[in-house]
């Protein structure tokens, strides 16, 4: 699965999350931009990240699915 | 069931949005080795397409009740002309679930027991947007289409096991009829 996300002044944090049959949602993937926010704001000479792309597989085989899963 | 969120840097309270729900299908990997050649709709897996087109809309409506109930608690004021039309979505949705199960009955198809529990889910959801309780809508409606999606995986079983011609061609004639139903006019 692959997300791509901007914003006009920076990213703190974007992901994706995934659940299984009503059940608790999990993140597969969670992309912490908030350092270098932190950063930004402290010293103020770091660029803010305004354009990610995050990619990683979700790999299914290791849920117990059946054809019966929501 | 997955989607994706970002989170800005707007110093003290950051702003997080969210994609739509995004689902996937769970479906039976199958090869058929077949001899001989079997009359239509015999040895083969059949999709009820007007129920996969309830699931579609059911979908769809549960995104939309998320995205008003982010909306409300963004803004304080429920959105009452959109949560109306989502009442009447849903209605009609659990009008078309009881529907499509009560003429598979009539068809000799008994697997119909989890088609009327998402029915009872759709109505209690509609009765949940009526009231603007929008989480209770939306546990009811993910109810619903785990209910939903576990009779078609049944009904599927069923189908493929019935030998009776006449029954598989009745089904057949239903299922088309059923998505004619669903089928909105181009003026929509």
């Amino acid at each position: 699965m692959r997300i791509r996300t901007s914003d006009d002044f920076g990213l703190s944090r974007a992901g994706i999350m995934f659940e299984v049959n009503n059940e608790e949602q999990y993140p597969l993937l969670s992309k912490d931009f908030e350092d270098a926010a932190e950063e930004l704001r402290t010293t103020g000479q770091l660029l803010p990240q305004t354009r990610a792309t995050l990619e990683k597989v979700l790999p299914l085989e290791h849920f117990q699915l059946s054809q019966k899963t929501a | 069931m997955y989607y994706a969120f970002a989170e800005d840097i707007k110093p003290g309270q950051p702003q997080r949005t969210e994609t739509d729900l995004r689902f996937i299908d769970i479906r039976p990997f199958r090869r058929n080795y077949r001899v001989l050649d079997l009359p239509e709709g015999m040895g083969q897996v059949r999709q009820f397409k007007a129920l996969e087109e309830i699931i579609a809309r059911q979908r769809s409506a549960l995104n939309r009740t998320i995205q008003l109930n982010r909306q409300q608690k963004h803004t304080g004021q429920p959105d009452l002309p959109a949560t109306d039309a989502l009442i009447k979505l849903e209605g009609e949705l659990a009008q078309a679930t009881r529907d499509f199960a009560e003429g598979l009955l009539q068809r000799g198809i008994d697997e119909t027991e989890l088609l009327f529990q998402a029915e009872t889910a759709m109505l209690a959801a509609a009765d949940s947007l009526s009231a603007g309780n929008y989480d209770a809508a939306t546990l009811q409606m993910r109810e619903a289409l785990k209910y939903l999606i576990e009779a078609r995986d049944r009904l599927e079983i069923a189908y493929l096991k019935n030998r009776n011609r006449a029954t598989l061609a009745a089904l057949r004639q239903f299922d088309r009829m059923q998505q004619q139903k669903l089928r909105r006019p181009k003026s929509d």
